[in-house]
């Protein structure tokens, strides 16, 4: 197991460094002066000076780079000018939020996928099949964004049993956060436990045709047995490594869905500090974001590992 | 395998080539005339719209049916038959460069990546790492250097699509170079570059025609998210995904403002899974 | 007298073709198996035995049903049975194995599990009671050290072993019928020996009775007391293996032991295959299902189907002419003699070829150990030996489809280890190769006539006007129709497909042929067809050929030469018929003692049941 974390993490380390390079070229790619750019057109050249002095856009690159680097490494993040307040603050206010969000949207995920997954290859129900077909591909073909704007229009103002949006966190108030955190879990899981689904299916439909299944079948063993026990195992491992990735499109969704929900996580904060020119917390934002995805990418390849007995051997 | 019979000599018809064959099912068939139907509506845009796309009227948000607005106007009084219609045509030209683009660098990066192992390993580790940006956080670096534009959401839905082409056909052609009628045709004397072409390209190629059904369903959601976010095309000019985001406020309010991107967006991408889907079973076989 | 144990009464089987047809696999099957009695149901592809066992547990794939007939075990009816009886019946009276142990075991269950699953299944409650059960049944089959075997997974045994563990499982609810379907097809012939030893023991120490499905004649001689022939989804015959393999009534089973090639026949003799195809099942079958291909068939043969009728006390045959004839066939005359010229000067010269492979990280792997050996015009060198020996190295080696690691290759004296670009082109050009598989080894997206044409095209051989003409030659020369240039791959049988592919390597006109096992995915009777066609090839163009094979007999009766070979190294070389009969290596003395031979043992030993048959 320790070896073969030593020999995934070089290539996730080599991504993080490759991710820190581009998230830093950003700002020195906008067009302008990044100072002015920074301070926004009415700004006075004293405060034009001070951002560059904050920020050392004087000093050479490499300087500049390692500056930040460091900042990253102490926790220093610096003020944010557009937005207000310190970055560091503003990343840990949004990161709760969308952690929360995110989580509650791998719940779906997998509980959804699993069903859809499960369902589609062993129901023999025309109605079930039917239903798990038309919840897939509806969720597949139908843009998250309409989605959500559909959920908000059946469930806050239609039926009126949930909030449109905004948050209450979940660890002050359990009742009230699920209330506000359901619809745009679900919202966002949609599409990838379409997915999962789907993929579920299919490696549980081609393990079940496989040979040892075979064995399995003349040993007597149950069907039920069969699929929980001896198909499942095996349909699980790529599944998980799926999963990773989906979790990806989780975070990347997210911007979406907390613009639509009003959700105010680190998605709302990149869009804020986009909208507002705020590169350097843009920067930020994007290297924990890269760095959560691949965190979140060599975790699922190691429990990929510790499901599939072939891959510590090879 | 004794189980079932041997092969039996095929009738005397030529069969067809697969893929025909997998658009001629009646799922192809369905997923075809879906797209055909969209896209058709997007090309014929200036012949069928009766409106300018950006032309205001003094009606604002009327219901469909209403004299001269077959669907009615959105909230400026713009009629919304034509953008519809020239937000599909919009659409079709954003999407007919950038996943296109996208498939070509892809498969040029995999083929660069089969031609050495160093090429191999700097491929592999481009693909990780624009893989580590997933698509709308990509899209959000991108346009805070280019701004909001059609070019960014242009190169925003290519580089989402070259790791999943190149992925797919590295993986392919690596596959198909170990398979024994390679190592025949190399002991039968074909060149190199012939055994590629002509014998490792047209096998490795089946999933890359299901990933562009794949690809081009990604990229109306890409373009529509972006638009919705605020970082697509720029208004006035209509776009599927923009003309929904505008439509969101009025909703509850006057739900055909919606309707006609909702049902489009729905119908093509309907169009290209059914697609996918049977050239898929079709190459599973 | 008492029920049989399995008493099987004109079953029919079907399955549904994709273009909606029906096919007609199994056709009014009957047999019986009486308690601890061994059975061999043999017979080619597509003869329908596989769905036969199959269908005795209710387990077709796909589309596959029972159509008619009935199977009762102790007098219990299994074709109406429910889902629910039928999984008591499954592993607890019919245990089955099955052919490929690479892909039976599930890889990411433990072996213990494996068999903890079967035992729970059989109501065992007890995990302890469940443990030392496995390890018994492990120790049974003679897995060394059950105990800590128990935690490993499948991957950690080799394909002997892991056919063990299947069979531990199937006998883990002691049934009384066990079903082995081609249990060792997938094996060398010295585990192949082990594995049906074990069997043999196994059914006389538990009387649990066995069904064998096998293709192998061989292994009919070596397990069975009785043999059912099957053909076309039909039996042909069936009688005590004694009888059966040394007088057969059916011109069928005569074909078919007539095309097995014996250890015993001397090199250079041509063995007699079966013309023609087997029949499409889905067609509706008049009459007798070989008639089609039989050189004894009468008018009525083709009109009437010929009922499973007793010749003797004990032999049964479903022939119209035999039934009334009373006699055995004749036996086969003995193996023509074919005069081929002596074989001229050395063309290829190998000298201390190595070959190592390294995977990614530690182990290396090395295929070629310091191979040396020649081959002359008009020779027939052939190289036999176990998987993991190195003998398909040595054919990609020797054809330039790999690098040598060392050593060097000569041909005409001239040392071509390591040529050029240009060089190696002229070198292909004269040494090509035949493949193993015939379906992996043809492009499935090119027509046959391009894939023919291919080799003309590298090396420029006439203008692409001519090549159409020359595609068409070289396909009659190997004994196709030259229309089947427009068709892909997929439309041929495995027979056909190996004939293009012999094509193909005949193309540029080479000197040399490297044959890679050309005929071990193939049928007998099919193989007896290429083998003879590769010869008559050699005679009449005048080629140096190496013959790869895994089976003796084969490689005997084509040879003029043989090596063999031992993890990566040649232990010995010599005349083909001196080296048969006068082995001096003892891996030589061991693979000769392990090829089964389609002789029953009854025929070779006085019958004594006292001598018991052990390794």
């Amino acid at each position: 197991m320790r070896r073969y974390l030593l020999r995934r993490l070089p290539s996730a380390l080599l991504v993080l460094l490759a991710a820190s390079f581009l998230a830093f070229a950003l700002l020195r790619l906008v067009p302008g002066d990044p100072a002015a750019v920074l301070a926004g057109p009415d700004a006075s050249p004293a405060t034009e000076a001070a951002i560059r002095e904050r920020l050392g856009l004087d000093d050479p690159l490499p300087a500049q780079y390692l500056r930040w680097i460091g900042g990253l490494l102490t926790g220093d993040l610096g003020p944010s000018y557009a937005i207000g307040g310190q970055t560091a603050d503003l990343i840990a206010d949004g990161l709760g939020a969308t952690v929360e969000l995110t989580l509650g949207a791998l719940l779906f995920v997998v509980a959804l996928g699993a069903a859809f997954g499960i369902l589609g290859a062993t129901s023999r129900n025309r109605w079930t099949l039917g239903t798990v077909r038309v919840l897939t591909t509806g969720a597949l073909a139908v843009p998250p964004f309409v989605t959500g704007v559909l959920l908000v229009l059946v469930f806050a103002v239609l039926l009126g049993v949930l909030p449109p949006g905004g948050r209450v966190p979940l660890l002050t108030a359990p009742d009230l956060g699920v209330q506000y955190l359901l619809l745009p879990a679900l919202c966002l899981a949609l599409p990838s436990a379409a997915v999962l689904g789907r993929y579920l299916k299919d490696g549980i439909e081609r393990t079940l045709a496989e040979d040892h299944i075979r064995t399995a079948t003349a040993a007597g063993i149950a069907p039920r047995r069969l699929l929980w026990r001896h198909a499942l195992p095996n349909a699980l491992p790529p599944v998980v490594t799926l999963l990773g990735m989906q979790t990806g499109h989780l975070l990347g969704g997210a911007v979406l869905v907390e613009a639509i929900f009003a959700w105010p996580g680190l998605g709302q904060l990149a869009e804020q500090a986009l909208v507002r020119r705020d590169y350097p917390v843009v920067q930020d934002l994007l290297l924990l974001l890269v760095t959560v995805f691949v965190l979140v990418q060599l975790l699922t390849d190691l429990v990929h590992a510790r499901l599939d007995p072939r891959i510590r051997w090879e | 395998m004794t189980t079932l019979a041997a092969a039996k000599p095929a009738p005397a018809r030529k069969p067809r080539h697969p893929y025909r064959a997998a658009l001629a099912t009646a799922r192809g068939r369905t997923g075809l005339a879906l797209v055909g139907l969209v896209v058709l509506a997007g090309l014929l845009a200036p012949l069928l719209a009766g409106h300018g796309p950006t032309d205001q009227s003094a009606l604002a948000l009327a219901g469909p049916g209403t004299p001269g607005h077959p669907l009615g106007t959105d909230d400026l009084g713009r009629d919304l038959l034509a953008r519809l219609l020239h937000g599909i045509r919009a659409d079709l030209g954003i999407i007919a460069v950038a996943v296109p683009l996208g498939a070509a660098v892809g498969c040029l990066l995999a083929l660069a990546a089969a031609a050495h192992p160093v090429a191999d390993t700097v491929v592999q580790r481009a693909f990780d790492l624009i893989l580590a940006f997933p698509g709308l956080i990509l899209a959000l670096a991108v346009t805070a250097v280019l701004g909001p534009g059609r070019l960014p959401v242009i190169l925003v839905i290519a580089l989402a699509e070259v790791p999943a082409f190149g992925r797919l056909l590295r993986t392919g052609i690596l596959v198909q170079s170990g398979r024994e009628y390679v190592t025949a045709a190399r002991v039968g004397g074909t060149s190199g570059g012939r055994i590629l072409t002509r014998h490792i390209l047209p096998n490795a190629a089946d999933p890359l025609v299901v990933q562009i059904a794949v690809s081009l369903t990604v990229a109306v959601f890409l373009e529509g998210a972006m638009s919705f976010l605020g970082v697509g095309v720029r208004p006035p000019e209509p776009t599927l995904g923009a003309v929904l985001s505008q439509s969101m406020p009025y909703l509850a309010q006057a739900p055909h403002f919606a309707a006609g991107p909702l049902v489009t967006v729905t119908t093509l991408v309907l169009g290209l899974s059914l697609t996918a889907e049977a050239l898929n079973r079709e190459i599973r076989r | 007298m008492t029920t049989p144990l399995l008493e099987v009464q004109g079953l029919d089987v079907e399955f549904t073709t994709p273009g909606g047809g029906s096919l007609h696999a199994v056709r009014d099957v009957s047999f019986t198996l009486r308690r601890g009695e061994t059975l061999a149901v043999v017979g080619e592809s597509g003869s329908g035995k596989s769905t036969t066992a199959l269908a005795l547990l209710r387990m077709l794939p796909g589309t596959g049903r029972i159509t008619g007939g009935s199977v009762r075990l102790n007098g219990e009816e299994l074709t109406t049975a429910g889902e629910e009886r039928l999984r008591a019946v499954r592993g607890a009276r019919i245990g089955m194995v099955f052919q490929d142990p690479m892909t039976a075991l599930n890889p990411v269950l433990t072996i213990g599990r494996h068999l903890d699953e079967v035992l729970r299944a059989h109501g065992e409650r007890d995990g302890r009671t469940r443990r030392a059960r496995a390890v018994e049944l492990l120790r049974l089959v003679g897995i060394p050290d059950p105990e800590r075997r128990l935690g490993d997974h499948p991957h950690r045994f080799s394909g002997g072993q892991r056919q063990r563990v299947l069979i531990a499982m199937a006998l883990a609810g002691e049934p009384d019928v066990l079903l082995a379907d081609e249990p060792t097809t997938a094996l060398d012939a010295t585990v192949q020996d082990q594995i049906l030893t074990l069997l043999g023991e196994l059914t006389r120490t538990t009387g649990t009775a066995l069904v064998l499905i096998t293709h192998n004649m061989g292994v009919v001689a070596r397990a069975c007391d009785r043999v059912l022939v099957m053909y076309g989804g039909t039996v042909v015959e069936d009688g005590p293996t004694a009888d059966v393999l040394t007088r057969p009534r059916h011109p069928y089973t005569a074909g078919l032991l007539a095309a097995v090639p014996r250890l015993s026949a001397p090199s250079g003799t041509r063995l007699t295959g079966i013309p023609g195809t087997p029949p499409d099942l889905a067609l509706p079958l008049t009459g007798c299902a070989f008639a089609a291909r039989c050189a004894l068939a009468e008018e009525r043969c083709h009109t009437t189907a010929p009922p499973l009728t007793a010749v003797t006390d004990t032999v049964r045959a479903a022939c119209l002419p035999a039934a009334e004839r009373g006699e055995p066939l004749p036996p086969p005359p003995p193996p023509a003699k074919i005069d081929r010229p002596a074989p001229g000067a050395v063309v290829l010269t190998a000298e201390g070829l190595r070959k190592t492979y390294r995977s990614r990280g530690r182990r290396s792997f090395t295929a070629l150990d310091g191979v040396s050996l020649t081959l002359a015009a008009g020779e027939t060198l052939g190289i036999v030996g176990e998987s993991g020996s190195g003998k398909s190295t040595l054919a990609r080696v020797l054809a330039h489809a790999h690098p040598s690691d060392g050593g060097r290759i000569l041909l005409d004296g001239e040392d071509v280890t390591r040529p050029g670009r240009k060089e190696l082109h002229a070198v292909r050009r004269r040494v090509q190769m035949v493949f193993q598989d015939p379906y992996a080894s043809l492009n499935p997206r090119m027509t046959v006539g391009e894939i023919v044409a291919e080799p003309l095209r590298a090396f420029g051989i006439g203008t692409p006007a001519d090549r159409a003409g020359r595609v068409a030659e070289l396909l009659r020369l190997v004994g196709l129709d030259p229309a089947a240039a427009d068709r892909h791959p997929r439309s041929f049988s495995g027979g056909q497909r190996q004939r293009v592919g012999i094509a193909r390597a005949l193309a540029p006109g080479p000197d040399v042929l490297i044959c890679d096992e050309p005929v071990s995915a193939l049928d007998v009777s099919v193989q007896a067809q290429i083998v003879g066609l590769l010869t008559d090839l050699q005679r009449d163009l005048g080629l140096a050929l190496v013959f790869i094979a895994h089976d003796l007999a084969v490689v005997r009766q084509v040879s003029h030469r043989i090596a063999v070979m031992h993890e990566g190294r040649v232990v010995e070389t010599g005349d083909a018929d001196d080296l048969c009969e006068h082995p001096r290596d003892p891996y030589t003395r061991a693979l000769l003692a392990a090829a089964p031979e389609p002789v029953p043992l009854a025929a070779v030993r006085v019958p004594a049941p006292a001598e018991a048959v052990s390794a």
